[in-house]
């Protein structure tokens, strides 16, 4: 009787737990990436009564309610950030500083410095993940404020290190501020002629 | 680079998300399509914006990646990246749970027909991806046959691995044999594809087709890197278990047994490899030894349904080994703990609120490395799901977390793409509430700072326009009265030489000197009565000369006056209206306008949000109590049982007593 009424049910529910597809696995840090990446042929196992065949039907994973929603206060975002730029940072006025790496074998960056008429403006402690991001194409927005028109000097100091050595290193541009914005950019490149790493301010002048 | 990108792509196809792995391998796609040569600087970037955008991307901040590139298309566009915006922009979308915008970028993409072949592969690819995650299988089908077989090989055996999804989806498993499966070169999907198509043919009952693919999987070797070999010996330990398990419906107990002998005892399907060898052993009515694995099971947190289930068969074991004292001490026992247990669970549904499960949802991430010493402790309760949408993890409860020590009964829901879904999306509104709560100080602030530049410029061009003009109106007033004066003096005196021209005025003056001259040789003694004669008719002519052109001249003098007074209103005119510009700042009135209209709608959007998330966190809520719910009624099922065997034992036993 006992084996009747609890060993049956309960062997189902271990078979269908088995059989359901690697996304019903237990361990759900091992087995759920297959789920994700590699749908399984059944919906996890929720029912643990029978051995049925369980064919599921993905709902869609985002409902357009909230996608909606994301999308108008995205696009909410994007019009602040327009109108705050228009507010604080008037063309006119605006100088916007980048940072990019290219390559970086001869020098791994842990700060940054950037003064503007020997002013220090911005500074930045490095993390692994900022780094990681610069080494693979991104670019840094260092900077964003405001000039008034005529001659700047603008120093960037780098620290970090290198294969061999540590490094501390700065750069000078003298620009001349118009009433365009002026975009500068903070470049640290690898220099395979010196095996070293060279640093460079290059301005970007509107097309 | 490349390197570590498919590291990258590969520890992401391991990790737990729906929603990043097509973005991931969107770029993986992208820099195959477009990066090749190593050598070419990174960094050379056409558009800063778009290596912004990037930046951001990498550190998986989706929020300002995909704000970046669109505060760039609302300008002119990111310049000089031909289609790779496109892309990133669809695997944003994606990232950050915009499914139907992705398709929409996606299918826009592919109406072109111009697009290197690369990028349509790619984006048939990921379009046949979310068809796949809608169920539109159809849709999916068709869109993978469209990528070319030039695409990138990893993203290629992913797809095949999909299409085989596909046709075990539509019961169609006739084609799909285990040398096709060799020759798809499925890779790292291999594994995942046996092990489908085994628990595919099992519910069908082709256990022994099911038994190929099961063997065929424990019989792989990998070379993988670790977090693979995990996966990999996982599996292998399910497909023993699942082979194990159709044994025992074959009732073929030794070789189940077998099966079950190859699980490994510290993999989580251990559990039921124990359970399986226990009844495969009572199935052959060896006793003793289905004690053995059902003590070792019942010795396990009680919180696995394995060693529930364990409670109830090891009494029963020793029933049959005729010794119903042991089986009553063990049924006693099972009664305790089960009681116990089951009023943990309720009280776990009873404290649950939907404001802890947001609290844990929006905590800090784990760190990959904080990730990997937790995995290798593999305490239940120490992590109860992983989300990732980045290479990172979340979820890990609190030691405060009302769930955290019975969260292995939700392992189950939290595995659930939909359930994952729920709480990527409730994530993703947390982070947009937010950016929403941090917008309203600052724009309170930019309001404030708007009405301080107004005030300033109103004091400073007040100063200055109207000192000027003041000055002008001044100096006129003056001239004017001036002339009116003359023109009084002109008018009582009849004066018309004042008005005379010049010639005329000046011969007037002759005759006056002249008269002056005749006056004094009059005065001594001189006879000048012909000279007077012929000077005053000389003076009559030109007074009378004078006097014609004395009403147009005066005329024109007044028309000057009136001119003047017409310029002075206008100078009047001009400081009023300056007056009132400084005074409502009409150059600013149009930001004060913006600002107006943008905190409304941050109010606004806040307002449907908080909506939305209330709600979202309801469901979440419900969904992890109805799980609680069917854990709570399974172990009152095992409780009533072992009542009932008690009972069972009891009453025997007093038969027994009584005869």
């Amino acid at each position: 009787m006992f084996i009747q009424s609890v060993k049956l049910p309960l062997l189902g529910f271990i078979l269908a737990m088995c059989l359901s597809g690697v996304s019903t696995a237990a361990h759900s840090q091992e087995a759920a990436p297959v789920a994700a990446t590699s749908p399984s042929v059944t919906s996890p196992t929720t029912a643990p009564s029978s051995t049925a065949p369980t064919e599921s039907v993905q709902k869609p994973a985002v409902t357009p309610e909230v996608e909606n929603l994301k999308v108008s206060v995205l696009n909410l975002n994007r019009d602040l950030l327009i109108l705050e730029e228009e507010l604080l940072y008037p063309a006119s006025n605006q100088v916007a500083i980048y940072l990019s790496m290219d390559l970086g074998q001869f020098f791994n960056l842990d700060a940054v410095k950037l003064e503007i008429d020997n002013k220090l403006v911005a500074s930045e402690l490095y993390t692994d993940k900022q780094i990681n991001a610069l080494f693979r194409g991104g670019v840094q927005r260092l900077y964003i404020g405001n000039l008034k028109t005529g001659e700047h000097e603008i120093s960037a100091f780098f620290t970090g290190r290198g294969p061999q050595q540590n490094y501390k290193r700065g750069a000078k541009l003298v620009v001349n501020k118009t009433q365009a914005p002026l975009v500068l950019e903070l470049k640290i490149m690898d220099s395979t002629a010196q095996l070293q790493p060279t640093f460079d301010i290059k301005e970007w002048k509107a097309e | 680079m490349m390197q570590s990108l498919a590291e990258w792509f590969s520890n992401k196809r391991a990790s737990n998300s729906v929603l990043t792995l097509p973005l991931v391998a969107v770029l993986f796609s992208w820099f195959c399509a477009t990066a090749q040569a190593a050598e070419k600087p990174k960094t050379h970037v056409a558009d800063l914006r778009y290596g912004v955008s990037l930046y951001h991307y990498y550190q998986q901040d989706y929020i300002p990646a995909i704000t970046e590139l669109m505060v760039a298309d609302a300008r002119d566009g990111i310049k000089g990246h031909g289609n790779n915006p496109e892309l990133i922009a669809g695997g944003l979308s994606l990232a950050f749970g915009m499914q139907n915008h992705a398709e929409q970028l996606f299918t826009q993409l592919l109406q072109d027909n111009s697009r290197p072949q690369a990028v349509r592969d790619a984006a048939w690819f990921y379009l046949g991806k979310l068809q796949y995650a809608r169920a539109d299988w159809a849709g999916a089908a068709k869109s993978f046959s469209r990528v070319s077989g030039k695409f990138n090989e990893d993203l290629l055996a992913e797809m095949h691995s999909l299409q085989i999804n596909l046709q075990i989806k539509q019961n169609d498993l006739t084609p799909l044999s285990i040398k096709k499966i060799e020759k798809d070169n499925l890779a790292q999907w291999e594994p995942f594809a046996l092990y489908n198509l085994g628990a595919a043919h099992a519910r069908n009952g082709d256990m022994n087709t099911a038994k190929l693919f099961f063997n065929e999987l424990t019989e792989l070797s990998f070379n993988a890197n670790n977090q693979s070999r995990a996966e990999y010996l996982t599996l292998q330990d399910k497909a023993h278990t699942a082979t194990g398990y159709t044994y025992l419906q074959e009732k073929s107990y030794l070789a189940a047994i077998e099966e079950f002998r190859k699980v490994r005892l510290d993999g989580i399907e251990s559990n039921q490899a124990l359970l399986g060898y226990g009844w495969a052993a009572i199935a052959q009515e060896k006793y003793v030894e289905a004690i053995k694995p059902w003590q070792v099971l019942q010795q396990r947190s009680l919180l696995f349904p394995a060693a529930q289930e364990a409670l109830l068969a090891l009494p029963f074991a020793y029933e049959k080994l005729n010794a119903p004292g042991d089986a009553l001490r063990e049924y006693e026992a099972a009664e305790k703990l089960l009681s116990q247990e089951i009023n943990l669970v309720r009280d776990m549904r009873a404290t649950l609120t939907a404001g802890e499960l947001l609290t844990l949802v929006s905590s800090n991430p784990v760190s990959p490395k904080e990730l990997q010493e937790l995995e290798k402790k593999n305490e239940p309760g120490t992590l109860t799901a992983l989300i990732t949408d980045d290479g990172q993890n979340w979820l890990k409860l609190s030691d405060t977390s009302v769930i955290k020590t019975r969260s292995i009964y939700l392992r189950e829901l939290f595995a659930q793409n939909n359930f994952q879904s729920s709480v990527l999306d409730l994530r993703d509104l947390l982070k947009l509430q937010k950016l929403l709560l941090a917008w309203q100080p600052k724009l309170k602030a930019y309001d404030e700072l708007l009405q301080q530049k107004q005030a300033w410029r109103q004091q400073k061009e007040q100063q200055l326009a109207q000192q000027s003009l003041a000055q002008k109106q001044a100096s006129m007033q003056q001239e004017r009265d001036a002339l009116v004066t003359r023109i009084a003096a002109i008018k009582t005196n009849n004066d018309y030489i004042a008005l005379a021209d010049a010639q005329t005025r000046k011969r007037f003056a002759a005759v006056e000197r002249s008269t002056n001259t005749l006056a004094r040789m009059k005065a001594e003694g001189q006879d000048t009565l012909e000279y007077e004669d012929r000077l005053w008719v000389t003076r009559g002519i030109l007074l009378w000369r004078a006097a014609q052109d004395f009403p147009v001249a005066l005329a024109e003098l007044d028309a000057s006056v009136a001119a003047m007074d017409a310029a002075i209103e206008n100078i009047k005119a001009s400081r009023a209206k300056i007056e009132s510009i400084t005074a409502s700042g009409q150059d600013l009135q149009p930001l004060f306008t913006r600002l107006e209209q943008q905190q409304a709608h941050v109010d606004k959007q806040l307002k449907d949000l908080n909506g939305v998330i209330d709600v979202r966190a309801e469901q979440l809520r419900r969904k992890v109590d109805a799980q609680l719910s069917a854990h709570e009624q399974r172990l009152n099922r095992y409780l009533a049982q072992s009542n009932l065997a008690v009972a069972r034992l009891y009453d025997t036993a007093l038969r027994k007593q009584a005869q």
